[in-house]
């Protein structure tokens, strides 16, 4: 039998009031199987409450979403709990950005161009 | 394409989910469908045509192939019993400011048409170049990119085919030989159409002024011949028909 090192978890504060908000998933419900589907099939962006990003983290990483930084849904309902919030995030599966992505600093920064359009370095 | 913001300035959008009678990739707008042989509730809009538009796609990932995301790109729909059913999110605001990369031709990503001044204007009103087409751009906009003008723009007034573009409001200093400008067929508040490249992400800007599906142009973001863009709002959508 292999030695096992087990070391007690230190409990803070924020750690015992974040696990009584956002208990773990039981070991008796499968592990996100909606979501799965949503992200790996259907939809190239998903809608998630912040407890509902906290509870499929794990899906978040390993398919490679991430919040979009401006866009959010209004009135809209969590794909994970089904419940309806007044603001909610849109992750965006990130491989999909780039060509119609754009944020507001990048466009912050072309208006500051516009006072002057011409890119740097063009040379006509 | 993307929408950027709405009207009230916001970025807070309604986002819905609809059945699909047609493949779409994320970007593109859609409208509603009209066929009832349509599979679906949303299929493509054409080059010129938004006409009962829906909204810009957020997000689609290929149907068929479970570990996809972001490598098609696209989404379509099944007549398969037992496959997924085809869906996608869409933004739908009907005031949703949507963003397109202006493209030099049909096809996307083709670079503005570079217009070289031939003749000298003292008075700073006449831009003369074989090159600015035959499609008028009358209503349109012009703005210098190389010269003792650069960074100003102004609204085209006289467009002459193949011969030059004349601006009632002058430049601010004379425009020499060689200056050079950039022209699109996009004024915000005047331009009621614009018209999608073939893949249906940028506008088209060689086209004349007034061409294409109904939209408004909100803003011009003017800056070199890959990297400007114009901002618009559905005129004709589905929550808020033209006709």
């Amino acid at each position: 039998m292999g030695l096992t090192i087990i070391v007690p978890r230190a409990w803070r504060t924020i750690d015992k009031v974040k696990s009584q908000l956002f208990p773990r998933r039981k070991a008796t419900i499968p592990p996100a199987a909606w979501i799965g589907e949503l992200m790996e099939r259907r939809m190239g962006a998903v809608i998630l409450c912040q407890p509902c990003i906290w509870k499929y983290g794990d899906w978040i990483k390993r398919l490679g979403y991430a919040k979009h930084p401006d866009i959010r849904s209004k009135g809209g309902r969590c794909d994970g709990c089904k419940q309806s919030y007044d603001l909610l995030p849109v992750l965006i599966a990130e491989e999909k950005r780039g060509r119609a992505e754009v944020t507001r600093a990048a466009m912050d920064a072309e208006h500051r161009r516009r006072l002057c359009p011409v890119p740097e370095g063009f040379t006509g | 394409m993307q929408a950027v913001k709405r009207l009230d300035g916001s970025s807070d959008y309604h986002i819905l989910d609809y059945k699909l009678s047609a493949t779409v990739v994320e970007g593109q707008p859609v409208i509603a469908s009209a066929t009832g042989a349509d599979g679906g509730e949303i299929t493509d809009a054409t080059t010129t045509s938004l006409l009962d538009m829906l909204g810009i796609v957020l997000g689609a990932s290929g149907l068929a192939s479970p570990r996809s995301v972001g490598l098609a790109g696209s989404l379509t729909y099944s007549a398969t019993q037992g496959d997924t059913e085809g869906m996608v999110r869409v933004i739908v605001n009907p005031d949703a400011i949507i963003r397109a990369l202006m493209s030099g031709g049909a096809a996307a990503g083709t670079a503005l048409v570079l217009l070289s001044n031939t003749a000298a204007s003292a008075g700073g009103t006449l831009i003369t170049d074989a090159d600015v087409g035959t499609a008028s751009m009358d209503d349109g906009i012009v703005w210098c990119i190389s010269g003792a003008n650069v960074g100003q723009s102004r609204k085209i007034t006289t467009f002459t085919s193949a011969t030059s573009i004349t601006v009632t409001v002058p430049f601010r200093r004379a425009i020499a030989v060689s200056d050079e400008f950039l022209q699109a067929p996009y004024l915000p508040l005047t331009t009621r159409a614009i018209q999608l490249t073939t893949n249906l992400l940028e506008a088209n800007a060689i086209i004349a002024v007034g061409t294409g599906g109904n939209a408004t142009v909100v803003e011009v973001i003017l800056n070199g011949r890959s990297d400007s863009y114009v901002h618009f709002i559905a005129r004709d959508h589905i929550f808020n028909e033209l006709s």
